[in-house]
């Protein structure tokens, strides 16, 4: 699963998500992409079941990028823990995702096989996502 | 040149929340500059300015109407809307002068199936768009490269393309527009099924992410 090599704070504050995507809102690399409609934090684990959902429907024919890196830590305090005693250890890790972002972008393979692909990839995402494809060539 | 026209109206000077209120009315804020004139303020039907993008492309000449005054123009820019698809909110409209060269990008595009496809190679796209210079009434749509010759780890690159001769490439020579990536059969025997990956991965980010905490605890004793 994705996870920063090395970070410069092991904990971080849970911060807002206010505003739209303006960076990596456009496709970049291939014809077709999954664009989040909502925000909210996408972690390791469901890029992961994304990246499998969509890799297995292609068949290893076409191309994939992941366009997101989950670069947040969330921690957590364990179970039956009064509350105090600091914060928790970390425990997963988080890309933030605004509306507009690109997720996942495919190249190399039909129309039809991509969007039946990303359908599989939406499943997994905690929140609304679009199929949307190149339109300005 | 196109014979397309579209119909436009000046635009009063207006703030950010004027252009939103244009935009709610179904007008497009835009602005025409671009030789000896002044840029121009003005606003363009969206449905219209839609419709007319699936007839044309951005490096097409078209006239722009405005006060009965016929303004040949091309697309310079445009912004998007970064949630909704296929939106835009602002164009430029460059003014152009038919013997003065202008510098335009103009897409690529991949024509017939490459032979390495067939043997598990996929096409990759480089480069999308090439940028020249060369008048703008003969700027072309697109160009079109005929890929089917290619093998897995042929590529093709900019000096292969076909220009007009009026023009002049802008971009890099060397850069590649399409290449056909794929793995050898010993490679494929090598790699391990999805799920395998997948887990080894997991276990393999797990394992450098406690080796991480580690350290960094390692490192919090020694500053204390």
């Amino acid at each position: 699963m994705l996870s920063p090599k090395r970070v410069r704070r092991r904990k971080v504050q849970k911060g807002r998500r206010r505003g739209k995507a303006y960076r990596g809102s456009a496709l970049s690399f291939g014809i077709y992409g999954l664009k989040a409609l909502e925000c909210g934090w996408m972690s390791n684990r469901q890029i992961e079941a994304a990246r499998i959902a969509i890799n297995r429907h292609l068949k290893r024919t076409g191309k994939l990028w992941i366009t997101v890196f989950p670069d947040k830590p969330l921690t957590k305090k364990p179970a039956e823990t009064r509350m105090g005693k600091g914060k928790g250890s970390p425990e997963a890790w988080v890309a933030v995702i605004k509306p507009g972002r690109i997720l996942f972008e495919i190249d190399g393979v039909a129309k039809e096989l991509a969007n039946q692909a990303m359908k599989r990839a939406q499943y997994k995402l905690p929140f609304k996502t679009q199929i949307i494809e190149r339109w300005e060539d | 040149m196109n014979q397309i026209s579209l119909d436009v109206q000046s635009k009063p000077k207006v703030s950010k929340n004027g252009n939103r209120r244009l935009r709610r009315a179904g007008r497009l804020p835009a602005v025409i500059y671009g030789g000896a004139d002044a840029p121009i303020g003005i606003t363009v039907d969206s449905v219209k300015f839609h419709k007319m993008l699936n007839a044309i492309k951005r490096s097409t000449v078209f006239n722009l109407e405005l006060d009965g005054i016929k303004t040949q123009t091309m697309i310079r820019e445009w912004q998007r809307d970064p949630v909704a698809h296929k939106s835009i909110l602002h164009i430029d409209f460059y003014r152009i002068q038919a013997d003065t060269a202008v510098d335009v990008d103009v897409p690529v595009h991949a024509v017939g199936i490459p032979v390495g496809t067939k043997m598990g190679g996929v096409l990759e796209t480089q480069l999308r768009r090439v940028s020249i210079r060369c008048l703008p009434l003969e700027v072309p749509e697109a160009f079109e490269i005929d890929v089917s010759a290619l093998e897995i780890g042929d590529s093709l690159h900019v000096s292969d393309l076909i220009i007009p001769e009026s023009a002049e490439i802008l971009s890099d020579k060397d850069q590649p527009l399409f290449n056909v990536a794929g793995r050898t059969a010993e490679e494929e025997v090598a790699e391990p099924e999805e799920g395998a990956e997948g887990e080894a991965a997991a276990e393999g980010a797990e394992g450098a992410a406690e080796a991480d905490t580690e350290e960094a605890k390692e490192s919090e004793k020694a500053k204390s």
